[in-house]
């Protein structure tokens, strides 16, 4: 009967998936926990560095000093930098958090837009939306990464061609979820550095408060950004892992499904065979 | 035994290094900079060099590159991008990473990929002389 082999190779066409969907949430459950630990080690250094940055901005000898990363100057260009992956099957992830950009862009005519993954800058194109700069095909985001996008930063905020900056991406929430922020780099935001040390009165700055800050800001953003990434990287590997233990269950609900449907199909084609042997005997009698 | 302090090296990827040691040099924007038990508490920026590091009456050596330093008289933290004892390094691949780099700042079109290669073409070069120096100075134990 056709419908039986119809059946077989279906079973088998969808166990070869589920296959494939296993190992991909497989591989994602063991990038999860490295990007987290990656994440975590560069917390460490980034708490130290707004200590750092706190402790000066408090005790530092200058009132000013490091003044205009604090100021906002609405007249200037916005720079928006969106944070996707280079790969799709993970779920809602790029959705969402390529949406949450369009919705901010789009009321805001004097941008800039930075690209980090390719499904935004694909995203953009199709869009009809001009995008400055794009970082495609990462991998894994690295110190290399996170350096260039702070100089650009730092750069065009220090000639004045942009204002403020902010980036956009896929924050992780207490519950494990996931949902996509858009949040500030520049002006930085002094509530942020409110964490000075108590020895710190006596501190002396060499060469001077407001050169070692010219030094660490920019060591600053390109940590902030090196951490986004990394959060955006755990984020997308969880919901690649999520997406796919679903598929997986999917995929099993069906094997199932089909399997009772293919067993079915197997014995009404006994029965019948039965039927005809029993009937084609008794007609011979 | 000279008197010691706490000295920490973190970098985004990695805690490299925390224990007890005798004294530590530093490269800043000034200049060598030698730290004992006791010194003033100091904020300093870091350049990429050799940071020099004394336990138990012998030196050890790694390359770092651009951070900054915390000092407080009993504890010190060194803050990198990078940083890497000479056998986590290999020669034949610095001289191609020098190379490399060498050619980029040749050719950058802009100012931003002049200065990026520049920078690594700086850390480049104070890895390069410190594997020089000390070939085969391996990681310090706590």
């Amino acid at each position: 009967m056709a419908n039986i082999t119809d059946i077989k190779a279906r079973i088998k066409s969808i166990n070869d998936t589920r296959q494939i969907t296993k190992a991909m949430e497989l591989i994602s459950v063991s990038k999860v926990k490295r990007a987290q630990e990656n994440y975590d080690k560069n917390l460490l250094y980034f708490k130290s560095l707004i200590k750092a940055i706190s402790d000066l901005l408090e005790h530092g000898d200058c009132v000013d000093c490091g003044d205009r990363y604090f100021k906002l100057d609405k007249s200037e260009k916005t720079c928006y930098i969106v944070i996707s992956s280079d790969k799709g099957l993970a779920g809602g992830y790029n959705h969402n958090v390529l949406n949450l950009a369009h919705e901010i862009i789009s009321k805001d005519d004097n941008r800039q837009i930075i690209t980090f993954g390719r499904t935004a800058s694909e995203f953009f194109k199709r869009n009809d939306i001009a995008v400055d700069k794009e970082y495609n095909s990462i991998g894994n985001p690295t110190l290399k990464h996170a350096r260039s996008i702070a100089y650009d930063i730092c750069d065009e905020f220090e000639k004045g061609n942009i204002g403020s900056a902010y980036v956009i991406f896929t924050d992780m929430d207490e519950g494990g979820g996931q949902k996509p922020v858009c949040f500030q780099i520049v002006p930085l935001d002094r509530s942020q550095f409110n964490q000075s040390s108590a020895f710190s009165a006596t501190m002396i700055y060499d060469p001077s408060p407001d050169e070692v800050l010219q030094q660490l800001i920019p060591q600053y953003i390109t940590g902030l950004i090196f951490s986004v990434l990394l959060h955006a990287t755990v984020s997308e590997h969880k919901a690649r892992m999520v997406a796919m233990e679903s598929a997986t269950r999917n995929a099993d609900e069906m094997l199932d499904k089909l399997r009772l449907e293919y067993n079915r199909a197997r014995q009404e084609s006994i029965t019948n065979e039965l039927l005809e042997i029993v009937s084609g005997s008794s007609v011979g009698n | 035994m000279a008197s010691q302090f706490y000295l920490q090296i973190i970098t985004p990827e990695r805690t490299f290094y925390q224990g007890e040691v005798e004294s530590v040099i530093i490269p800043t924007v000034g200049g060598q900079m030698g730290i004992l038990k006791g010194n003033a508490p100091l904020i300093t920026v870091l350049q990429s060099g050799e940071v020099k590091i004394k336990k138990d009456g012998k030196w050890h050596y790694a390359a770092n590159s651009d951070g900054f330093a915390e000092v407080a008289p009993d504890k010190v933290v060194l803050f990198c991008q990078t940083i890497f004892w000479p056998d986590e390094m290999e020669m034949e691949q610095l001289k191609e990473k020098e190379r490399h780099q060498r050619e980029e700042m040749e050719y950058a079109r802009d100012q931003k990929a002049y200065t990026l290669a520049k920078v690594s073409l700086m850390r480049t070069l104070a890895k390069l002389s410190v594997k020089k120096e000390h070939p085969h100075d391996a990681m310090l134990d706590d």
